[in-house]
């Protein structure tokens, strides 16, 4: 009513000869055509509907295939999914079995995993183990070895080699030049060599 | 008086006893539902069919062409009622598709008849005086005559303020125009219209 007497306003304003005119127009319907035309819209839009689904489908060439009635019932079941419908309650009690089959796999195959783990880890250690041991135990034999054949060794031979030893060394000690004949040789040396001395 | 079914916290469904003409919020929340989409479109027709109508048919003028538009404005908004946003009335909302359809149909015809595409076509007045189901006194159709001297689109914004009284900001929504605009549209419009009323009186 406010707006009605704003527009009002406006043209008694603006064009006084509009204002006062009934705000009638010419044009007529039909008898009846509201009352028809509800249903013919109604029809309408379920005919041209229907078409536009199945053509955008046909329209695309292409292999595959789907469920004769999957479009019809995907907005039922898109829209049970988002309001928690019927399917959403079905899998609803469905998913504890799953979750609980799912959550023991789970479970199984990380146990499996760790023992896998665990169980390299502790070969490998024992590998390392047994390694040493044996390079040890290889070390003992090889001195056991060497002290048995050393105690088959006659006595007498092991002192001889002793003293051929010790009076090699003394020697090389004492007297180096004895030790190379040759360099007791001065014969060759120039004198010139010793005035430098 | 009409059944419709209710969303409440995304989950819930009760059932209540809707008394026409049913809101914006009704048709919508029934729209949502599958099962109650059909029908709460139907409501919509029911209730604003006629506006559509009328808005279509005084752009047009002739009964068999608006009636094909209107069909395929509803068919437009069937389509895209899902993605309206409720930023508007929802009236609003379908009058901008109904202009934009309307007008598209006029430029076609224009461009089919090789007019200028802002002036209304001589074929519309001769509708006026030949069509069917238009029946008016001699003052009624020489203010016919003086809206069809309007460019196209100042024809729509007098058609929206005269006849559908709409307000400035509902008008600059729809039509992506400032208000100010409009409103110096509808003057020039309304000055243009009484000078020809005045000159063939």
């Amino acid at each position: 009513m406010e707006r009605e007497e704003e527009i009002q306003n406006e043209l008694n304003q603006w064009a006084p000869l509009l204002a006062a005119l009934p705000r009638a127009h010419p044009f007529n319907v039909p008898a009846n055509y509201f009352t028809s035309s509800e249903q013919q819209l109604m029809q309408k839009v379920r005919e041209t509907v229907s078409e536009i689904v199945p053509l955008k489908i046909q329209d695309i060439d292409h292999p595959f295939e789907h469920p004769a009635t999957y479009f019809d019932e995907l907005p039922a079941t898109i829209l049970s999914k988002i309001k928690g419908g019927p399917l959403e309650r079905r899998k609803q009690d469905i998913f504890p079995i799953v979750r609980f089959i799912k959550r023991e796999v789970r479970l199984i195959a990380a146990a499996v995993a760790a023992i896998l783990v665990f169980g390299t880890i502790a070969v490998l250690q024992q590998i390392a183990i047994n390694n040493n041991q044996q390079l040890t135990t290889q070390k003992s034999i090889d001195e056991s070895n060497l002290i048995l054949q050393v105690a088959e060794v006659d006595e007498e031979v092991i002192v001889n080699l002793f003293l051929e030893d010790q009076t090699l060394d003394n020697a090389t000690i004492s007297d180096p030049v004895s030790t190379d004949p040759s360099l007791l040789d001065v014969t060759d040396i120039d004198d010139e060599y010793f005035d430098d001395i | 008086m009409a059944t419709g079914y209710y969303l409440i916290d995304n989950c819930i469904l009760i059932t209540l006893q809707i008394e026409h003409p049913v809101t914006d919020e009704e048709i919508l929340a029934a729209f949502r539902i599958a099962e109650k989409k059909e029908q709460a479109f139907a409501w919509l027709v029911k209730r604003d069919q006629k506006k559509v109508y009328w808005l279509v048919r005084r752009m047009v003028l002739d009964h068999e062409d608006a009636n094909d538009l209107v069909q395929d404005v509803f068919i437009r908004v069937w389509n895209s009622l899902s993605s309206f946003r409720g930023e508007s009335r929802l009236i609003y909302w379908i009058y901008r598709i109904a202009t934009n359809i309307t007008l598209t149909f006029l430029d076609k015809k224009k461009r089919k008849a090789f007019l200028p595409l802002e002036e209304p076509g001589s074929e519309l007045r001769e509708k006026l005086y030949s069509g069917n189901f238009i029946n008016g006194t001699a003052i009624q159709l020489t203010l016919q005559e003086a809206i069809l001297t309007l460019p196209e689109r100042q024809r729509l914004v007098f058609q929206l303020r005269y006849y559908d009284e709409l307000p400035y900001e509902a008008m600059s929504e729809m039509l992506e125009t400032s208000a100010g605009a409009l409103k110096a549209s509808y003057h020039h419009a309304v000055k243009k219209i009484e000078k020809y009323m005045i000159d063939h009186q």
